[in-house]
């Protein structure tokens, strides 16, 4: 019994939290979730694992729940590998893919209290942010 | 020199000039091939710029390859490749080139989140009268930032046990939500925390009685 409550605990823990939220879409703006594709506007709540997409002319913003904030210009993708803000458990980590396109990315109180916890890979390398407002393009 | 002989003269110099021309054509293929080639070398080029931050400490350090490179002024940028090492140093891209090169990704920048900080009075339960006063401006920018996710986190000094604190502080957080509900704001927006101890504004040692740190902050995303 303790067992499945804590089961249930764990999987409502792990599947239903808010990481974030889109706030500005322009044009055909898209999240992959669990292998769906789902067309987004703004007020869509966002969860670890989530892929942002954006096609030609278009363009989204989010924010975090730390207040970490990162734009997509047109034609990119970026997934959200991992994502934990538990100020009372100190325990922060913020992990970002970017594998095409273009982006600007200005870091919340993640990037305040913890810096290296926050990691924004591309191609080629690893960004770590010593908190910072940077841009990304991926050809 | 007869006629014949010129013409045969006229033949040769066709015959050279078109052997001139497919050799020119071929050499162009060539270099076409080249560029074309050294354009998919650079298909995975990343170019990883620092923005303006209006943070006391902005910098960014980019590794590659296992080489580290440390960004710290505002402009400064660097290239990378999959297949070459990174650039000893960052290069310098002006606030017009990075304007226009990001235009489309700058335009959807959300607006910063906001933090306000309500004060309560030492018997806890009631707002200090200027906090009171700024309930009227934190529904204005939630109304203006809807869809929005709001915290309403607490914060307590650090008298009592911690375990008290982190109910005291959930409690204070809870009275800010029901006022602001009274007001009209959509309480699923809202989401209600209690840091206790952990977090306090003002570090100050245990059971101190520190006035500042009796806060709810009300986090607008």
């Amino acid at each position: 019994m303790k067992k499945l409550l804590l089961m249930t605990f764990l999987l409502t823990s792990i599947f239903a939290e808010t990481i974030g939220m889109v706030k500005t879409t322009k044009g055909v703006v898209q999240v992959k979730r669990n292998n769906k594709i789902i067309k987004v506007s703004s007020g869509y709540k966002l969860e670890k694992g989530d892929i942002l997409l954006t096609q030609k002319s278009s363009s989204m913003g989010i924010i975090f729940v730390d207040g970490t904030r990162l734009s997509l210009g047109e034609k990119s993708i970026v997934s959200i590998n991992k994502y934990i803000y538990k100020p009372s458990k100190k325990n922060y980590n913020i992990d970002l893919n970017m594998t095409k396109g273009k982006a600007s990315f200005s870091s919340g109180k993640i990037g305040k209290l913890a810096p290296k916890s926050v990691k924004f890979k591309v191609p080629a390398g690893v960004i770590g942010i010593r908190g910072t407002k940077f841009f990304v393009e991926v050809n | 020199m007869s006629i014949s002989e010129i013409l045969f003269g006229f033949r040769i110099l066709v015959q050279y000039l078109v052997g001139l021309f497919s050799i020119i054509v071929l050499c162009w293929l060539m270099v076409a091939d080249l560029s074309a080639s050294v354009e998919e070398e650079d298909v995975e080029v990343s170019t990883i710029v620092l923005g303006k931050s209006d943070k006391s400490h902005n910098a960014i350090v980019v590794s590659h390859q296992e080489q580290l490179l440390d960004i710290d002024k505002t402009g400064q940028y660097v290239a990378l490749s999959a297949s070459k090492p990174m650039p000893k140093e960052p290069k310098e891209m002006s606030q017009e080139e990075i304007g226009e090169r990001f235009s489309d990704a700058i335009d959807a920048e959300p607006e910063k989140a906001e933090s306000f900080m309500l004060y309560f009075g030492h018997d806890g339960r009631t707002l200090k009268a200027e906090s009171q006063d700024k309930l009227s401006l934190i529904i204005e920018r939630i109304q203006k930032k809807s869809p929005c996710i709001v915290d309403v986190i607490g914060h307590t000094d650090t008298t009592g046990s911690s375990e008290q604190n982190i109910a005291i502080s959930l409690k204070r957080a809870e009275i800010i939500k029901k006022l602001l509900v009274e007001l009209n704001v959509d309480s699923d927006t809202l989401n209600v925390k209690g840091f206790g101890e952990e977090d306090l504004l003002v570090a100050t040692a245990d059971n101190i009685n520190e006035e500042r740190n009796r806060n709810v902050e009300i986090f607008i995303k």
